[in-house]
């Protein structure tokens, strides 16, 4: 069974159609990449499915179960998590308490949240800010912190949503590996980035997005070869980067 | 997190064990007064601050849940002549009932939506007490004949009794808060104050944890309102769900330190003495001169201690965040 089936999703902003008869599926266990231009919908469409934004059609089935228009919480609680494009974290509290946060979703105790919030952030390799206020830290850092609140949660779908911008080659590839062993715990990710070496190295099916619709699907060699894609998306530098 | 437990720790239990063997000492009635008025409004404060400073959510209608509590007790002692340990729940009752038709419609909106509509509903009670007169005593409100020594009714000749109601009152406030503060709920409240829509997204039914710490604000203003009139003797609208009440509950908070646990009762401390001495310069000829001396030391603090006096005591702030 699929864990996440989207169909016909279709959002409007006044007269603009931000998303329109979006059809996909999310496998268990898969990384697919949602890419596109600025404004093609792709953060509209995480915000459709994560419940902050009510679809004006369409259905969200979430491990079988329809949750179109559920509340974010909601949706949290059944094991979706997401980070936000616009970081959002808890600026006035320490690293380990915004983590902590995260993790008080599968507990009530206090100990135990910041137990597991200690485990993230090794796994994240943030532990030497723990105790620095979240409001101190660099935007990357900011992204990872978001990363490591939303793994607290202990999540069975993730959306992370430009979680690379602005990284450094050396601290993308480390983002690109704890990425791949979040995955390799058995959380599926719903993957939005415009660094196509990250999407490359971490999806097993990319979905481009121009205009509010689905323009191509597949596996990402394939998906960057296709001439509307480029067009649209990679540019004509692209193609002739990539033969080159 | 931990702090030295041996500094600033010690401070509060020092100042609760002074608090609680002064009677022994002295039980001068002015003093006695000013230090009850003070466990008072520091607890109204401490209550203020579950909603106002952990959450964020600015109540500048906490008179309505005071006058609720006062009001209900005073009534139901009249005209049944029912303690006001009983008339106090029933108040409580109604002040939870209060406190969820405001913050049901409200919390759900951001912005000044729930600020305003605390003020509108205070202002809105206060003036359905003055208009129906024949039940309530009107603009006049309602002067409690004293009937001798009734522990039950809340009646004492002597002020220590009060004075260790109020004590006792403002312990259990900042023991519940001290208990939320600690709790997956006090963080969950911290969460939607640094960022709701964050908090939401990690599992925050940010409403609903906006509603239950109101209503657990509610129901403490309510029982100190109840206390507070059996205190005085007297209870009239504008004293009791008056505007003037709501902005001193807060002022007090913010002026002592919004969001930590001992900042109402410093600010409290701070307050009330000062504010006495205020009036007694000022001879209380004009009752907005007390207001506009909470305004200015309102505007003294928010310029250059924003964290407030609490700050000045320790070196971060207190033990909340």
């Amino acid at each position: 069974m699929s864990l996440l089936v989207v169909e016909g999703l279709q959002k409007a902003f006044g007269g603009l159609l931000a998303v329109n008869n979006i059809n996909f599926r999310i496998e268990p266990g898969e990384v697919v990449a949602l890419i596109g231009p600025n404004g093609a919908g792709k953060t509209t469409i995480v915000n459709l499915i994560t419940g902050t934004f009510h679809p004006d059609r369409g259905t969200i089935l979430f491990a079988g179960h329809n949750v179109t228009a559920l509340p974010p919480w909601e949706l949290a609680k059944r094991g979706m998590a997401r980070t936000f494009q616009a970081v959002k974290i808890f600026p006035g509290l320490s690293v380990l308490e915004n983590v902590q946060l995260g993790a008080f979703l599968r507990t009530t105790s206090p100990v135990e949240a910041m137990k597991r919030a200690e485990e993230i952030l090794e796994f994240v390799g943030m532990v030497e800010e723990r105790k620095v206020l979240a409001k101190a830290l660099t935007l990357e850092k900011r992204k990872r912190l978001e990363l490591a609140r939303a793994l607290a949660t202990n999540p069975r779908l993730l959306f992370l949503d430009e979680v690379m911008a602005g990284l450094n080659p050396k601290e993308l590839a480390e983002e690109i590996e704890i990425i791949r062993r979040i995955n390799a715990t058995g959380v599926t990710i719903l993957l939005i980035e415009h660094i196509l070496r990250a999407v490359i190295a971490l999806s097993q099916r990319v979905i481009v997005l121009n205009q509010g619709e689905i323009l191509a699907e597949g596996p990402a060699e394939a998906v960057m070869k296709n001439r509307a894609v480029i067009e649209a998306y990679l540019g004509e530098g692209y193609r002739d980067a990539g033969s080159s | 997190m931990k702090k030295n437990p041996s500094g600033q720790l010690l401070l509060p239990y020092l100042a609760g064990a002074v608090a609680f063997v002064l009677p022994l000492v002295s039980t001068e009635p002015y003093i006695m007064r000013i230090l009850t008025t003070i466990f008072i409004f520091a607890s109204l404060g401490v209550a203020w601050n579950l909603v106002g400073g952990y959450a964020g959510q600015l109540s500048l209608g906490q008179s309505a849940f005071f006058g609720i509590g006062a009001y209900t007790a005073v009534l139901f002692y009249l005209k049944l002549n029912l303690t006001p340990l009983l008339g106090g729940l029933m108040g409580a009752g109604l002040a939870v009932l209060a406190a969820v038709l405001i913050g049901l419609p409200t919390f759900r909106l951001r912005g000044a939506y729930f600020s305003l509509a605390t003020i509108a509903f205070a202002e809105i009670l206060r003036i359905l007490l003055m208009y129906f007169r024949d039940f309530t005593g009107g603009a006049n409100g309602i002067s409690l004949s004293f009937k001798g020594n009734q522990p039950w009714m809340l009646q004492f000749y002597s002020p220590v009794p009060y004075y260790y109601i109020a004590l006792f009152l403002l312990i259990a406030a900042v023991g519940a808060a001290w208990r939320i503060e600690r709790a997956k709920f006090g963080r969950y409240l911290a969460a939607i104050r640094e960022n709701q829509e964050a908090a939401e997204s990690i599992g925050v039914n940010s409403g609903w944890y906006k509603l239950l710490a109101f209503i657990i604000s509610a129901v403490i203003t309510s029982l100190l309102g109840v206390f507070y009139a059996f205190y005085i003797g007297f209870v009239d609208p504008d004293m009791v769900v008056g505007l003037d009440l709501s902005i001193r509950i807060a002022v007090t908070a913010i002026v002592g330190g919004i969001g930590y646990l001992w900042g109402p009762v410093v600010g409290a401390i701070v307050l009330i003495p000062l504010a006495e001495l205020a009036s007694t310069l000022w001879g209380g000829a004009r009752a907005g001169a007390n207001l506009a001396f909470y305004g200015f030391l309102l505007m003294i603090v928010v310029l250059f201690r924003p964290q407030g006096m609490l700050s000045l005591f320790t070196e971060k702030g207190g033990s909340s965040h």
